[in-house]
C-alpha cells in the first residue's frame, strides 16, 4: 500500500533535490506574503471570502438552481454529474454525438481529481493538457504534483529532456524561454486543430449564470474561443453568490497562489459565441457526503489557490506525488479521506498541526484542525492499524495513573542510562538520525521532592 | 432519480442552517496616484504603459513600435469587417489593438467586454503576437471593488475579462517566461482626451 | 498568587532542569509555586494520533490535580494549547472550564499576567530563538509571518531582558521543526530533513544556543545536532531567564 511516510523516504533520498525544491516554493510562499502584506485590509478580506463561502454553502442547493437557471437562459447546456463515471460519460457523449476526436484542455483539477484523460484517450480521443506545466506532466505520464504548479517538482534539466524526446527541442537545452517557446508553438498548433476546448471553472456565479477562469498563459482562452464547442466542469461547490462576490476572491486568489496581483487573465464566460456551443457540468463525485460532515464541510470552500502547499514545510520536503491523490498537500488530506478513507488514511497523519496552512488560507479553512479531527475519525474507524492502537491504549494506561507513570518513567530511565541499546537502536526510527536524550538521574519531581518541603500527605 | 435531483436534494439534506450573505464593502486605499499606481503594477507584470493625447498619437506611437507595414495584419477595433470572420483566421494577426473600459489600479487589470473586442472575436486579445489597448485616462478605479461597482449585473455581452499584462508562465522552475500562448507584450495608452 | 507548575511528562522524565528552571524563575518573581504531585501527561500524545478518546484518564488526573490554583503555569507550549483546546471532564465539567481558561506557557504567563518589565538573567551568549508552532501559532506567542499583523514575540520580548544575551533572528522565523509528535517517528524522513533545515539556519547565524518556549521541539533538534556533532547547545528559554540565579 502506497504511504505518504514511504514515498517520502524515497523523496528525501535525494537531499539537494529536496532543497531545491522547499526553496524554490517558498519562494512562492514569499511572493505570496509580500502581496498579503501590502493589502491592509487582507484579514478583512479573508474573512468576507469566508463569510460569503460558508453562507453559499448554507444555501447551496438554491443556489445551484439559480445557476442553472441563469445558465439556461443564456444559452448554455447545463449537466449534472453525481460521480467521477457520469461526468467521464457526460464530456465523452458531448464529444462522441459531434464525432470530434481532437480536444485541447486547460487546467481543472476536478478532472483529474476524475481521471478523464485516461478515460477519453482509451476511447480513442486525443487529449492535450494546454497549460504549460500539466503539457509537461502528461507528455511524461505523470499526475500533475501540485495544483496551480504543476510540474514543479521538475528541474529544466528534466523538462529539456522530455522535451527533447517529444517536441524536438535541442539535445540538453534546458532555458526555460527557449523550452516555453517550443511549447507555444508546438501548443499552438494544438489549438487551431482542437474540436472541443475543455476548460476548468474558478468561480460560477448563481446570479448570472456565468463562469469564470483564471489563467496567466491565455490557455483556457485560446482553446474555448478557437474550438466550436466549450465543456466547463465544475465541482458544486464553485458556486458564488453575486458576481461582485469575485471582487473578494480576485483580490485574494492569485495573490495567495503565485503571489502575482492577479493572474493574466480573469475570463468571464456568460453565453456561447454565436455559433457556437457551450456546457457546463456540475459535478457532486462526494461533495455533498463532505457537507454533511459538520467538521469537515468547509473544506468545501476551498478556492485551490495551493497557498496551503507552498507553505507547509512537510509538502516542501516531500513534494506532491507523495500524497498519491489529485489535490496533494494540506487541503488534499482533509479532502481525501472523504472520498476514501482506508486508501488514503495515512494523510491527516502527514503534518505536525504546524497551523501554517490555516493562517495562509484566503478562505479560512481550519485545515490543521481538520487533519486533527481527521485522525479521530480514521482511528475510531479502524484505519489505522492494530500496532497502533494497542501501543496508544498502553500509553494511555500509564499516562492515566500517576503510580504506573513514575514506576515506568524511573525503570524507562533506568534501562535507558544501563542499557542504552535498548532505545537507540536501528529498530527505533528516533534513532535513525537523532540521539536520544541522556536520561539524568532523577525526574523533576524527584527533584522537587528533596529540595522543596513535602506538602501535606505525602 | 435524476442526478440532478441526487444531488440537490443530498444538499437539502446535508446543508448546514442559514449563515447570512455579508455586505460587500469598499476600503479606504489611501491618498493614491492611480495613474502612478497602475502604471506600476502594469510594468511589475511585464506590460509597457504610455500616455498619449488622443488615438491618432496613440496610433503613431505604436505604428512605430511594432514597425506597422502593409504587410504586417493587424486587429483594429475600428475595421468591420472582422465581425464575420472564422476565429482560426487570426492565427497570424501580429496586433491586436482595441479599447478598455475600466483599469484598475491595485493589479493593473483591464476590464474588456465583448463590445470592445474587435469584431466581438472573443480570440483576438489572445491569439495575436502582441496586444494593445486604449484606455481613458479618466478611467482607472483603486481596486477590484469599484470595478464590478461598475461593471454591475448588466449584460456585457457573451464575454468579459479582465486582463493585467502579456500571457506568461512560471511552469519551469519558477523562471517567468513572458509570451506563454497568447500576446508576447502588452501595450497599454492611456488616452487623455475622452473620445474613445 | 497560588500558581500550580505543570511540568510535562518527558520533561518530567528527560529534562527535569527545565522544571528546576521554571520553578525557581516563579518563585522568584514573587509566586507561590506548587507542584501537585501526582500529575502526569496532559493526553496529546494519544490526541494527537488519533485516540482522544483515550485520554479520558490523563484529564480526569489533570483536573484532580490542578483545579486548586489561581493560575496554572508550564514550560511548554504544546501541552498548554493542548489543555486549552481539548480538556474534558464530564465528571467535572465547570473544573475543566475553569482550568482551561488558567493555564498559561510560561513566557505568556511572564509576559501578560505578571507584566515583567525586567530580568536580574544574565547569559552572555548569541542565541537563536525556535518559535514552537503551537506556542506562536496556537497561543499567538508571538506574531505569525503568513499574517497581515503586527510584529511582536512574547519570548523576543523576555530575552531582550537577558543581560548580554544576543537574539539572532533565523531566516525563516517560524518555520515548524519536524517534531510533530509521533510524526517524528512516523514521518522520519522529513521530520528529520525539516530539523536539519532548522538548525542549518541557526548554524548560519552562528549562534552558540537554539533555544525555545518547547521541550519537545528542543529534544528533536537536539537529537539531531548531537548526531551531527555539532557544537550548537539547546536550552530552553527558562533555563535563560533563570540563567542569573541558577549560575
Amino acid at each position: 500500500m502506497i504511504t505518504h511516510a514511504k514515498e517520502a523516504e524515497k523523496f528525501n533520498k535525494d537531499e539537494a533535490r529536496v532543497d531545491w525544491h522547499d526553496d524554490t516554493l517558498w519562494f512562492v510562499r514569499q511572493k505570496r506574503d509580500r502581496m498579503a502584506h501590502n493589502i491592509p485590509e487582507w484579514e478583512q478580506l479573508r474573512e468576507k471570502a469566508s463569510q460569503i463561502k460558508n453562507h453559499t454553502l448554507s444555501n447551496l442547493d438554491q443556489y445551484l438552481v439559480q445557476f442553472e437557471k441563469q445558465a439556461l437562459a443564456n444559452g448554455v447546456h447545463v449537466h449534472w454529474a453525481a460521480n467521477a463515471a457520469e461526468h467521464n460519460q457526460i464530456v465523452f457523449q458531448i464529444i462522441q454525438k459531434h464525432g470530434f476526436r481532437k480536444i485541447v484542455k486547460s487546467k481543472s483539477m476536478l478532472t483529474e481529481e476524475c481521471h478523464l484523460n485516461e478515460f477519453l484517450i482509451g476511447q480513442g480521443i486525443e487529449v492535450i493538457d494546454t497549460d504549460l506545466g500539466e503539457r509537461i506532466v502528461q507528455l511524461r505520464h505523470e499526475p500533475p504534483s501540485h495544483i496551480v504548479l504543476p510540474a514543479i517538482h521538475l528541474k529544466k534539466e528534466d523538462v529539456g529532456e522530455t522535451f527533447h524526446q517529444h517536441l524536438g527541442t535541442e539535445k540538453g537545452a534546458k532555458d526555460p524561454q527557449y523550452l516555453t517557446e517550443a511549447a507555444r508553438q508546438h501548443l499552438r498548433e494544438k489549438f487551431i486543430a482542437a474540436d472541443l476546448a475543455l476548460t476548468g471553472v474558478n468561480f460560477a456565479v448563481a446570479e448570472t449564470g456565468g463562469i469564470v477562469v483564471c489563467t496567466n498563459e491565455g490557455n483556457a482562452d485560446m482553446g474555448a474561443h478557437l474550438a466550436n464547442v466549450h465543456i466547463a466542469c465544475m465541482g458544486i461547490e464553485k458556486i458564488i453568490p453575486r458576481q461582485a462576490d469575485l471582487s473578494v476572491f480576485l483580490r485574494l486568489l492569485a495573490r495567495s497562489a503565485t503571489g502575482q496581483p492577479i493572474t493574466t487573465y480573469s475570463s468571464h464566460f456568460l453565453r456561447p459565441a454565436s455559433g457556437k456551443e457551450m456546457h457546463i457540468v456540475l459535478v457532486d463525485n462526494g461533495r455533498t457526503e463532505q457537507l454533511a460532515r459538520t467538521d469537515f464541510r468547509n473544506s468545501l470552500k476551498c478556492i485551490r489557490c495551493a497557498a496551503c502547499f507552498n507553505t507547509c514545510p512537510v509538502y516542501r520536503r516531500s513534494g506532491g506525488h507523495s500524497y498519491h491523490t489529485a489535490v496533494a498537500g494540506p487541503i488534499g488530506s482533509i479532502l481525501a479521506p472523504n472520498i476514501d478513507m482506508r486508501k488514503y488514511a495515512d494523510l491527516p497523519f502527514a503534518s505536525t498541526l504546524c497551523g501554517s496552512c490555516s493562517n495562509v488560507c484566503p478562505v479560512k479553512i481550519d485545515i490543521h484542525d481538520q487533519l486533527w479531527k481527521w485522525r479521530q475519525i480514521l482511528s475510531q474507524e479502524g484505519h489505522t492499524g492494530t500496532a497502533k492502537a494497542t501501543g496508544m491504549k498502553l500509553m494511555s494506561a500509564v499516562l492515566s495513573n500517576p503510580d504506573i507513570y513514575r514506576f515506568a518513567g524511573s525503570t524507562g530511565r533506568w534501562f535507558l542510562r544501563h542499557v542504552p541499546s535498548l532505545a537507540s537502536n536501528s529498530l527505533n526510527p528516533w534513532f535513525k538520525q537523532r540521539e536520544m536524550p541522556e536520561p539524568p538521574k532523577e525526574s523533576f519531581r524527584d527533584w522537587y521532592l528533596k529540595n522543596r518541603k513535602k506538602p501535606k500527605g505525602e | 432519480m435524476n442526478s440532478r435531483d441526487l444531488i440537490l436534494n443530498k444538499v437539502r439534506q446535508n446543508k448546514p442552517d442559514l449563515l447570512p450573505l455579508p455586505i460587500l464593502e469598499a476600503y479606504p486605499q489611501g491618498d493614491i496616484d492611480l495613474t502612478d499606481k497602475f502604471g506600476n503594477f502594469l510594468k511589475n507584470v511585464g506590460g509597457d504603459i504610455y500616455l498619449a493625447k488622443d488615438v491618432q498619437e496613440a496610433r503613431a506611437h505604436l505604428t512605430q513600435k511594432f514597425q506597422l507595414s502593409e504587410s504586417i495584419k493587424v486587429a483594429d477595433y475600428t475595421d468591420t469587417n472582422l465581425f464575420q470572420q472564422d476565429p482560426h483566421s487570426f492565427e497570424d494577426v501580429f496586433v491586436t489593438i482595441m479599447r478598455g473600459q475600466w483599469g484598475v489600479a491595485e493589479n493593473a487589470a483591464i476590464w474588456i467586454p465583448e463590445e470592445y473586442l474587435p469584431g466581438k472575436q472573443r480570440v483576438l486579445p489572445f491569439i495575436c503576437q502582441h496586444l494593445v489597448i486604449y484606455l481613458p485616462a479618466d478611467a482607472l478605479l483603486p481596486t477590484m471593488y469599484e470595478a464590478y461597482q461598475k461593471i454591475g449585473t448588466q449584460d456585457f455581452g457573451g464575454y468579459g475579462v479582465f486582463i493585467a499584462g502579456p500571457s506568461k508562465t512560471a511552469d519551469i522552475e519558477q523562471s517567468l517566461v513572458i509570451g506563454a500562448h497568447g500576446p508576447r507584450s502588452l501595450t497599454v495608452y492611456l488616452i487623455e482626451k475622452q473620445q474613445l | 498568587m497560588k500558581v500550580g507548575l505543570f511540568v510535562p511528562c518527558y520533561i518530567d522524565q528527560f529534562y527535569p532542569n527545565v522544571g528546576i528552571a521554571t520553578l525557581e524563575l516563579l518563585e522568584k518573581l514573587g509566586c507561590n509555586v506548587t507542584f501537585p504531585l501526582n500529575q502526569t501527561c496532559c493526553g496529546q500524545p494519544m490526541a494527537n494520533s488519533g485516540y482522544s478518546n483515550l485520554t479520558k484518564g490523563c484529564d480526569a488526573n489533570f483536573v484532580s490535580n490542578f483545579s486548586e490554583f489561581d493560575y496554572i503555569v508550564a514550560p511548554s507550549g504544546s501541552c498548554v494549547l493542548h489543555i486549552k483546546e481539548h480538556l474534558k471532564d464530564t465528571d467535572h465539567p465547570e473544573k475543566a472550564a475553569q482550568i482551561r481558561k488558567q493555564i498559561f506557557e510560561l513566557c505568556e504567563f511572564l509576559t501578560d499576567i505578571l507584566k515583567i518589565n525586567s530580568l536580574p538573567a544574565s547569559f552572555p551568549h548569541r542565541v537563536g530563538l525556535h518559535a514552537s508552532c503551537h506556542g506562536q501559532r496556537g497561543l499567538h506567542l508571538s506574531s505569525m509571518s503568513e499574517r497581515n499583523e503586527p510584529s511582536f514575540s512574547k519570548p523576543g520580548h523576555l530575552l531582550s531582558m537577558v543581560k548580554g544575551l544576543e537574539l539572532v533572528q533565523a531566516e525563516r522565523p517560524d518555520e515548524c521543526c519536524g517534531f510533530g509528535g509521533t510524526f517524528c517517528v512516523f514521518e522520519e524522513a522529513v521530520s528529520v530533513k525539516m530539523g536539519k533545515d532548522r538548525i542549518e539556519e541557526h548554524a548560519q547565524n552562528q549562534v552558540e544556543y537554539i533555544t525555545g518556549g518547547d521541550t519537545s521541539c528542543l529534544m528533536h533538534l537536539e537529537g539531531i545536532l548531537k548526531r551531527q556533532q555539532s557544537p550548537i547547545r539547546i536550552i530552553h528559554i527558562a533555563e535563560i531567564l533563570n540563567s542569573s540565579i541558577s549560575n
